[in-house]
C-alpha cells in the first residue's frame, strides 16, 4: 500500500478504464484520494470501478466523452453537486489516428484528432478548474514524445500534443497566485491496448522499443507514481513543467 | 455509395485502432467524420451499427497487416448488405 500522500483529495482521471489512466486511478486511490473513474466506454469503466471497489479502494465510474462540451459542462456540473470541490483532474484521454502524411490527412481526422485531445484537454481544464478555485488544487495534462519533436504518420496527433504543453504553460501562469498547479505528463512510449493498436503490428512495436535508449516500452506503473506526486502537497512548489517519461527517448 | 462508405469504414477501422475509436463509441455521429459526398444514409447506419460494433469488439489488438483484407471482408459479409 502506498503512502497516503493524497488522502480525502476529489480525482477525476479521464481515459481511466484503460492503459495509463487505470495505473493512475490504482495509483491515486491507494494514495488515499477518491477517484472518479471517467471514461467514453461506459460498460468497461463500470466494470473497472467495481473491480477496484472489490479491493477496498474508493473508485467510481462516471461516464465521459471529452470531446462533447455539452457532457464536459454536466460531468463538472454533478461533480460540484456531488462533491462542492475538485482536487485533481488528470487530462489523460486521448486518440491517436494514424492518417498518413499531411497530404492524405482528411479533414475529419484532424478535426476528430483535435476536438478529442486538445479541444477536450481544453474543455476540462474550462470546467474543471472552476471547482478547485476555493481550495486550490493540481491538473495533469498528458502530452507525448511527439509534441515535442515530428513524428511519422500522424500530424494531427502530434499538434494536438505540443498544443497541450503550451496550454499547461499557460494555464499554469493564470492560476499560479491561486494555489492551483497545473503540470505536463511527457511519455514515450509506454506498452499499452492504445499504443500497441496505433503503432499497427507487433513486428513495429518490437523495432520501435530497439530505438528506445533503454531497449523497452515504458509500462503504465511507471507513469503513475509521478502522477501522484505532482498531485501532493510535496509537489508544492512545481508548476507549468514537463515531465518527460521515456527510457532516454528524448535524450538522444 | 453506402457499400463503398461501408468498406471504407471497416476496412480503416480493422487497420486503425484510433478510428476504431469512433466506430466503437461515436457511430451515431459517424456521418459527421464522413465527407459530405460519402455519407451513410440513416437508416443504413441503423441497420449495421450494432453488428460492427460487435465485430470491432472483438478484434484484436492490432489486427496484424497481413489479416487486414481477410479480416475486413470478413466484417463486410456479416453485414448482408443489398
Amino acid at each position: 500500500m502506498a503512502n497516503k500522500l493524497l488522502e480525502n483529495k476529489i480525482a477525476v482521471v479521464t481515459g481511466g478504464a484503460t492503459g495509463i489512466g487505470r495505473e493512475i486511478v490504482r495509483e491515486l486511490a491507494e494514495s488515499g484520494a477518491q477517484v472518479i473513474l471517467a471514461d467514453r466506454n461506459a460498460p468497461l469503466g463500470e466494470s473497472e470501478a467495481k473491480q477496484f471497489q472489490t479491493n477496498k479502494l474508493d473508485v467510481t465510474f462516471m461516464r465521459l466523452d471529452i470531446s462533447k462540451i455539452d457532457e464536459v459542462k454536466d460531468f463538472f456540473h454533478n461533480i460540484n453537486k456531488k462533491h462542492s470541490r475538485l482536487d485533481i483532474l488528470i487530462n489523460n484521454a486521448g486518440i491517436k489516428i494514424n492518417a498518413g502524411k499531411v497530404t492524405e490527412t482528411s479533414e475529419f481526422e484532424w478535426n476528430l484528432t483535435l476536438g478529442t485531445n486538445l479541444t477536450g484537454t481544453f474543455l476540462c481544464c474550462k470546467y474543471g478548474i472552476p471547482l478547485m478555485e476555493k481550495n486550490g488544487g493540481s491538473v495533469i495534462n498528458f502530452s507525448s514524445g511527439s509534441g515535442i519533436k515530428g513524428s511519422y504518420n500522424s500530424v494531427a496527433y502530434g499538434v494536438t500534443k505540443a498544443g497541450i504543453i503550451h496550454l499547461t504553460k499557460t494555464v499554469s501562469l493564470e492560476f499560479a497566485t491561486k494555489n492551483i498547479r497545473i503540470n505536463c505528463i511527457v511519455p514515450g512510449l509506454i506498452d499499452t491496448q492504445q499504443s500497441r493498436g496505433s503503432t499497427g503490428s507487433k513486428e513495429l512495436f518490437e523495432k520501435w522499443e530497439k530505438g528506445i535508449p533503454m531497449q523497452r516500452a515504458g509500462r503504465p506503473e511507471e507513469i503513475a507514481p509521478m502522477v501522484a506526486f505532482l498531485c501532493s502537497d510535496q509537489a508544492s512548489y512545481i508548476t507549468g513543467s514537463l515531465f518527460e517519461i521515456n527510457g532516454g527517448s528524448l535524450a538522444q | 455509395m453506402n457499400n463503398k462508405t461501408i468498406k471504407t469504414i471497416i476496412q480503416r477501422a480493422v487497420a486503425d485502432f484510433g478510428f476504431r475509436q469512433v466506430v466503437l463509441y461515436d457511430f451515431e455521429n459517424i456521418n459527421n467524420h464522413i465527407q459530405e459526398e460519402e455519407k451513410l444514409d440513416a437508416e443504413i447506419i441503423e441497420a449495421i451499427k450494432d453488428i460492427l460494433i460487435s465485430e470491432m469488439q472483438q478484434l484484436p489488438i492490432p489486427v496484424e497487416p497481413d489479416k487486414h483484407e481477410a479480416i475486413s471482408n470478413a466484417i463486410y459479409s456479416k453485414l448482408k448488405l443489398k
